[in-house]
């Protein structure tokens, strides 16, 4: 009886189809799912509204272990002077670029962003804020080293004050020179005399015919030599010169003239211990960067070593780069942005990020020299080699160009091409990247 | 009798839409409108800055296209001739994988003690992080202190520079690819296609006198055709569109761009060089050249299948 009942309820509901019971009851569920997905969706694409009486600024870099404190610090000392201002930090520990890049596409850029080598080509397409009139109404840029304020300045906009400036220089290892009876490198020393320490710092400790120990590890610079890549204004590639030429075959003749380097490190194999060679000295000299000088402090603690500027060839050139915290151009808050902006070139920040790099507030830079009583002694190099900086130009799309070079250079490293062959096929491809836009 | 259109009908099609929901929603936006959109933007200038600008075919003349200097012909692009070479190289690893993995999925298809702890082992390539897998395989082929070069040395030959090396690069990565391809899921499959031949066949070629080598040739490949078919074409659809992770981790598409592929150009182009509309161009041409082999596949060697 109550089965008949069952299904003539069903079939007044279906009209007159034998569907169980159980499938009117699911689709009553499967419509119920699809208007929660539907919800569920639009929920997701939404904005949330910010709070009306509070401005919240986001503030992306590229986190790790050692900045992660000092830019929270530096927020939290910041909050404490603007109450009304709170700060969201973006921390990007990985890809930091792409991640930005991609955060401009979906026109969810963040308030202020870190820049280190890309800003160029951030800038050149509209990123970055103009602060001219800010920065000539609140900073004396004289405190400033003049050519890092220059490296921000895109046609005649000041889109930038960078907090450090990132080089290069030599690390060595003062007890395989002690063991070699070898004088510790200066930072006025030669070509030649490199070259010299490099040959008696290299050794075959065991006598099995294999070097454990190389004089030098890495590379020189190509300003030291003279030559340039791309020019100032990326109109056009340079590199095709005798001084290209030299500094190529010179670094060639290191692994297979001289021997006094392994063969070069044709790919940054990234996620490798790159101090490993050094700390184990299997390299009594190694080309090293500043941002390595917090890990070279922590990794290379047992060993006795100093930094010094590196040779002169024909001129003194290091390689540079720098950091900055910049405004982008869709922010909301311009104004409680530059106050924060303010706070990451200001001298506290600069004094915490000095031991990754030179703090462009030359004072300050002075001050953090003198005080220095850790490793490495002649931290003085660093502010020395300030006045022969060649970072890249800053052009639209320097990436690009740069990976002409890489390629050009890798064949060399790889012996596919000789320098001047290599040389002449990079000029010809940046040159026609540059002419088709690209 | 239900008429077309009825209320019923309806229901019943909004039943099944609904349960359908979740997979047709994630697919439209996930795959289908970014696919159009690709189609879209591989018209355009996008530099990700900037609204998209249409160009329309630019991009692709830049691509595919050539000049003459000096009586010579050179390609717009010769990057991107370079890694499809590049690419091509490395699918050549797919047979030489497909041949392991039948060979490694015969050896534990016999009854063996262990043989499921050996298949297990066999796969654990597989469900192992990729970059843990691929940074354990740059020390293995570190060529100053990786164990590769160590064992070398043990019977007096120097080993080359692997990934610093542009003739060893694409081997080196070709090599990683069949340690972790041969246990793989290829395995797997031709273990399942073996266990599905009736063992009377082999009875029978036994009664008949048939070797080894006979039965392998003749009832074992023959009747393991799906499989392999199988196989080959996602292989080779997978091999068109691989390549970057490798790349990306390992070597950087270096030395010289002997390890860099179609799709780590693509991924330059897009996220490193912000040229989003020429890496959507890219992709579209890849696409076209995946379409064209996979049909060719199709049509040439889905004659050559036996069933059952």
């Amino acid at each position: 009886m109550l089965l008949c009942k069952r299904r003539t309820r069903c079939e007044a509901r279906v009209g007159g189809s034998n569907e169980p019971p159980w499938m009117a009851s699911n689709k009553r569920w499967a419509l119920a799912l699809l208007v929660v997905l539907l919800a569920l969706l639009a929920a997701g694409c939404t904005r949330q509204k910010a709070e009306s009486d509070q401005v919240t600024l986001v503030l992306a870099y590229p986190a790790d272990q050692k900045t992660r404190p000092l830019y929270r610090e530096t927020v939290a000392r910041f909050e404490r002077k603007h109450p009304g201002i709170r700060v969201r930090l973006l921390e990007i520990p990985k890809d930091y670029y792409r991640k930005v890049l991609v955060m401009i596409a979906g026109r969810n850029a963040p308030d202020l962003m870190w820049m280190g080598q890309s800003f160029a080509e951030f800038a050149t397409r509209g990123a970055f804020l103009d602060i001219t009139d800010r920065v000539a109404r609140e900073l004396n840029l004289e405190e400033y080293l003049p050519q890092a304020i220059q490296w921000y300045r895109i046609e005649g906009k000041q889109l930038g004050i960078p907090f450090g400036v990132d080089m290069e220089f030599i690390a060595y290892n003062k007890k395989l020179f002690d063991e070699a009876g070898v004088d510790y490198p200066r930072d006025d020393w030669t070509l030649e005399e490199f070259l010299e320490k490099a040959k008696r710092l290299t050794k075959d400790r065991n006598g099995d015919g294999r070097i454990d120990q190389y004089g030098f590890r890495g590379g020189l610079d190509c300003s030291a030599f003279g030559a340039q890549i791309l020019a100032e204004d990326g109109s056009r590639a340079c590199c095709n010169t005798p001084q290209m030429v030299r500094h190529l075959q010179f670094h060639l003749d290191l692994a297979h003239k001289w021997r006094v380097a392994p063969l070069p490190d044709a790919i940054q194999q990234e996620g490798l211990d790159i101090y490993a060679a050094f700390r184990q000295g299997r390299a009594a000299m190694m080309r090293m960067y500043t941002w390595d000088l917090p890990a070279l402090r922590e990794q290379c603690r047992e060993i006795d070593w100093d930094i010094v500027n590196g040779p002169k060839v024909v001129q003194r050139g290091y390689w540079a780069s720098s950091q900055a915290v910049l405004i982008s151009s869709e922010t909301r808050h311009p104004d409680e942005a530059w106050l924060l902006c303010k706070e990451f070139f200001g001298p506290e920040f600069q004094r915490s990020m000095a031991q990754r790099g030179l703090p462009t507030n030359l004072k300050i830079a002075r001050e953090v020299i003198a005080a220095n009583r850790e490793r490495p002694a002649n931290l003085a190099a660093l502010l020395k080699a300030s006045d022969a900086l060649y970072p890249f130009p800053r052009v639209a799309h320097l990436s690009e160009l740069l990976q002409h070079w890489w390629n050009a250079n890798e064949s060399v490293n790889c012996l596919r091409a000789t320098p001047e062959v290599a040389v002449a096929r990079a000029e010809r491809a940046i040159n026609r990247a540059i002419a088709r836009g690209r | 009798m239900r008429k077309k259109g009825t209320p019923v009908k309806w229901r019943e099609n909004l039943t099944a839409l609904a349960f359908l929901s979740p997979n047709l929603i994630g697919f439209l936006i996930f795959t289908l409108l970014p696919v159009l959109a690709g189609f879209l933007l591989s018209l355009c200038h996008w530099d990700l800055f900037h609204p998209p600008r249409f160009v329309g075919l630019r991009n692709f003349v830049d691509l595919l296209g050539w000049y003459t200097d000096e009586g010579k012909v050179h390609a717009n692009d010769p990057r991107f001739w370079k890694y499809l070479g590049n690419t091509f190289f490395l699918m050549m690893g797919i047979p030489i994988n497909m041949a392991a993995s039948l060979l490694l999925a015969m050896v534990l298809n016999q009854k063996l003690v262990g043989r499921t702890f050996f298949r297990t082992i066999f796969f654990l390539p597989t469900i192992c992080m990729g970059v843990g897998v691929m940074l354990l395989w740059m020390w293995i082929l570190n060529p100053e202190f990786g164990l590769l070069n160590y064992l070398l040395s043990l019977v007096n030959i120097q080993g080359p520079a692997w990934l610093k090396s542009y003739a060893w690069a694409k081997p080196s990565l070709m090599m990683m690819q069949l340690w972790v391809a041969m246990g793989g899921t290829s395995m797997i499959l031709y273990l399942a296609g073996l266990q599905g031949i009736p063992p009377e066949l082999y009875e029978a070629a036994d009664v008949d006198g048939a070797s080894g080598w006979d039965r392998f040739r003749h009832i074992t490949l023959p009747l393991l055709t799906p499989t392999t078919f199988f196989i080959f074409i996602t292989s080779v659809i997978g091999g068109f569109q691989g390549g970057f992770d490798a790349a990306y981790i390992m070597t950087r598409g270096g030395p010289d761009g002997a390890t860099t592929t179609i799709s780590y150009y693509i991924f330059s182009h897009a996220f490193e060089w912000f040229n989003m509309g020429y890496a959507a161009a890219i992709a579209v041409v890849l696409f076209g050249l995946v379409l064209v082999v996979t049909l060719i596949n199709w049509r040439y060697g889905g004659k050559r299948v036996h069933y059952v």
